[in-house]
């Protein structure tokens, strides 16, 4: 073949019957239109409405003739034309690959299949979660990035050598404590901002990007996201609300959800409540993670509350959007062996957008903190939060840590991770605390995009108002949780 | 910049899911990407990480 | 969703007569490849790999659907390639469809290169022969080849290439695999096509 056109353009022969009808419109057409007269029948005789005006603009009267053709083949079949001309395309196309295509099935395609099914029958698949949880989350985050790497990085390096460095220039600089403590007091730009951001955050986000990376090139999630919905279903709840938080698809994914449909009093009542249970998205789970480290029990207590305040989540959606069929007919991207080049562009991708945040606002903090204490503001507050710390069961110079915690973590949870990290270095605490502390913070307050999206969308008055009951709901968790812990006499 | 999608690997560019920005909370002001398939989102693909994959690219290209 | 003027499109082709070829830059081009296919088969990286580093970005007009134009040589002829929106079928579903679908009514293709995906042939070909049947000039081009080896997909090009009666090419368009073949035919083609107009 040198020439690609005139081709064979009838690749496929329909039933006499429908070629009769094609004939017989083709036949009238006496336009001249780009593509062969053939296509230009089947499609009308398909219904196609844009080509039917423009048949009708260039036959002119002609086409009542046309028309006409179409209208008297189309009667003579049982179904409508266009479904018949679709589906014995479709058996010839079928037929053509059919002869030209081959399935073999190689082992590594069968393992891959059946590693791909173990991860999303609920069965095999809880089990894998967890030991990805155990040794992705609990294991690597956790214990590696949040315990070795931090102490590393902590102690030795900032606080064995770099920090007392700096404090002592500073100090020189600055000789005046008010000033110099903006820098490296207690809640300097650099002993505490800068200090937490490379040696806690870093670490841990880093250890928890990666993990994720690994895992999302792997192409584990979207089998998650089936296990997730699978297991849903068969408590007869909804998963929709739930996969995108667990993937960290983005925290104001629920709020759109939520607030699309809301009319009665009663749905907005529960799309407060549902909003309220704030989650954290990924990465500051992975930080949560790591606070844990040490405590296996209290680990897996906390996955565990996780786990209901999910199930709650997919109750109250299954409430509120009745009837939304599941839409996971989507086609499985193959599981295969993550990349390393991906996995560091990925990680590096992630690693680089989380700092760029998380830098400038605790060096603002530290500046924040550091007005609070010189007008004795600070001090006030500490004083007024002390109360609810006791509440969560923290008593003593513990309370005041406590407090800090609260404070730094309506500023952000991370931040407020940072305070909790400072506690375990000055106070010994703990599992039970360490759960306590970590259950609260984990449903404490919406990050700003959340609290943004809520205000874009009912209005900062709404916002505001949910704020307010979001608080003392993780509160009260936070002591029905401490209350079940000493009641029952449980050590974590 | 061709990207693929970490949950669907639908491959997109990055031009066009800034079309679908508005949903966000942010407008588009935040630096990540969501996938026009299936709203999975991404970090934009950093500067050196684009750069290296330019060169790399024009090796490629100039072995050939 | 706006709806494309259809035949307002078209009948504007027909009153110039001619279609509009458009110079990118440099000489003026002579022929038109469009790039026609799903948008997740690795079209836009073809359409990269066989185009320079000039393209041009514009919407079709009276829509916001974005099209990508470039240039390339094919048998020492100057070509107009255009990357048209994604599509499914002849019939359109979609703005970007219909536009698709209008660009190959409105613009004169001398070659349409279909792209499909190896692992989903059987739902892509029907397109093929959609093509084949409106009498356009087509190659077809069998992306994703790594893929369908992965899952253990063999593929007779030559004997799908008798079957539709047009050339068939197997490609991975992320690392060039193909990439010389397919640009053989698209020479020989180019040339063939130029002959047979003069």
């Amino acid at each position: 073949m040198s020439t690609l056109a005139p081709q064979r353009s009838q690749p496929l022969k329909y039933d006499p019957s429908v070629e009769r009808a094609v004939e017989s419109v083709s036949s009238r057409l006496t336009g001249d239109y780009r593509l062969t007269r053939r296509s230009v029948a089947l499609l009308l005789l398909q219904d196609d409405p844009e080509i039917r005006e423009l048949v009708q603009e260039t036959e002119g009267p002609n086409f009542a003739l046309v028309n006409d053709a179409v209208h008297t083949s189309s009667q003579g079949f049982a179904e409508p034309l266009d479904s018949v001309i679709s589906l014995q395309r479709r058996d010839a196309v079928r037929a053509i690959t059919e002869s030209a295509v081959r399935h073999s099935e190689h082992s590594r395609v069968r393992f891959n299949e059946r590693l791909s099914r173990l991860c999303t029958s609920p069965i095999t698949g809880l089990p894998i979660l967890a030991l990805v949880l155990w040794f992705g989350l609990y294991q690597f985050v956790g214990i590696f990035g949040g315990g070795t790497l931090v102490g590393l990085l902590e102690n030795d390096l900032f606080g064995g050598i770099i920090n007392p460095w700096v404090t002592k220039v500073v100090q020189a600089l600055l000789p005046w404590p008010w000033l110099s403590d903006l820098f490296v007091g207690e809640y300097g730009m650099w002993t505490l901002g800068v200090t937490y951001a490379i040696a806690l955050i870093f670490p841990i986000v880093g250890t928890f990007f990666l993990a994720f990376s690994i895992l999302e090139d792997s192409g584990y999630f979207p089998r998650l996201a089936m296990l997730i919905d699978r297991l849903f279903k068969t408590i007869g709840l909804n998963g929709k609300a739930v996969i995108p938080i667990v993937l960290g698809f983005g925290c104001d994914t629920m709020a759109t959800i939520v607030t699309r449909i809301l009319e009665t009093r009663r749905e907005r009542i529960i799309a407060t409540f549902l909003l309220s249970l704030a989650i954290p998205c990924s990465a500051q789970i992975g930080i949560m993670v790591a606070l844990l480290a040490g405590h296996p029990a209290a680990f897996w207590t906390w996955a565990g509350i996780m786990a209901g305040i999910f199930l709650v989540i997919g109750y109250l959606t299954s409430k509120l959007l009745p009837g939304e069929p599941a839409r996971f007919a989507m086609e499985l991207p193959p599981l295969r062996w993550p990349s390393l080049t991906n996995i560091a562009a990925k990680t590096y991708a992630r690693m680089q957008w989380y700092l760029m945040e998380v830098f400038p606002l605790f060096v603002l903090a530290s500046v924040v903190i550091w007005i609070g204490r010189l007008t004795g503001l600070f001090g006030i507050v500490i004083e007024a939060l002390k109360p609810v710390a006791n509440i969560l069961g923290f008593h003593g110079p513990l309370a005041t840590g406590m407090s800090e915690v609260f404070l730094f973590g309506f500023f952000r949870r991370d931040y407020g991770a940072a305070g909790l990290d400072k506690m375990h270095g000055e106070h010994a605490l703990t599992g039970n605390h360490t759960l306590v502390a970590v259950v609260t913070l984990t449903i404490f307050l919406p990050c700003v995009a959340q609290f943004l999206m809520m205000k874009k969308e009912r209005g900062m008055k709404m916002a505001l108002a949910m704020a307010g009951f979001i608080f003392p709901f993780a509160i009260f968790v936070g002591w029905a949780l401490n209350l079940t812990l000493t009641t029952l006499n449980i050590k974590l | 910049m061709i990207t693929r999608c970490g949950f669907c690997a639908h491959e997109f560019t990055e031009e066009e899911a800034h079309k679908t920005c508005s949903k966000c909370a942010q407008f588009g002001g935040c630096k990540m990407v969501m996938c026009p398939r299936c709203g999975y989102e991404m970090p934009q693909t950093p500067k050196l990480i684009q750069m290296i994959r330019q060169w790399r690219l024009r090796r490629v290209e100039a072995a050939q | 969703m706006p709806r494309v003027p259809f035949f307002e499109i078209v009948r504007g082709a027909r009153r110039t007569g001619t279609d509009s070829v458009e110079a990118l830059d440099g000489d003026p081009v002579r022929g038109r490849l469009m790039v026609v296919g799903n948008p997740n088969v690795g079209k836009s990286v073809l359409f990269s790999k066989l185009t320079g580093k000039y393209v041009v970005v514009s919407n079709y007009p009276g829509t916001t659907v974005e099209i990508s134009r470039s240039r390339a040589c094919f048998g020492g002829i100057p070509y107009e390639v255009i990357d048209t929106p994604g599509m499914y079928s002849l019939r359109p579903l979609s703005d970007e469809e219909r536009v698709g679908r209008a660009l190959l009514l409105r613009e004169h293709a001398d070659i349409v290169l279909h792209v499909v995906d190896a692992k989903n042939l059987e739902r892509m070909l029907g397109f093929t022969t959609q093509l084949i049947e409106a009498g356009l000039p087509v190659i077809l081009a069998i992306n994703m080849m790594d893929e369908a080896e992965k899952v253990g997909l063999t593929i007779d090009s030559e004997r799908l290439g008798r079957e539709l009666g047009i050339p068939v090419v197997e490609t991975v368009a992320t690392t060039g695999l193909g990439l010389d073949r397919l640009k053989e035919i698209l020479n020989e083609y180019a040339g063939a096509a130029a002959v047979s107009a003069a």
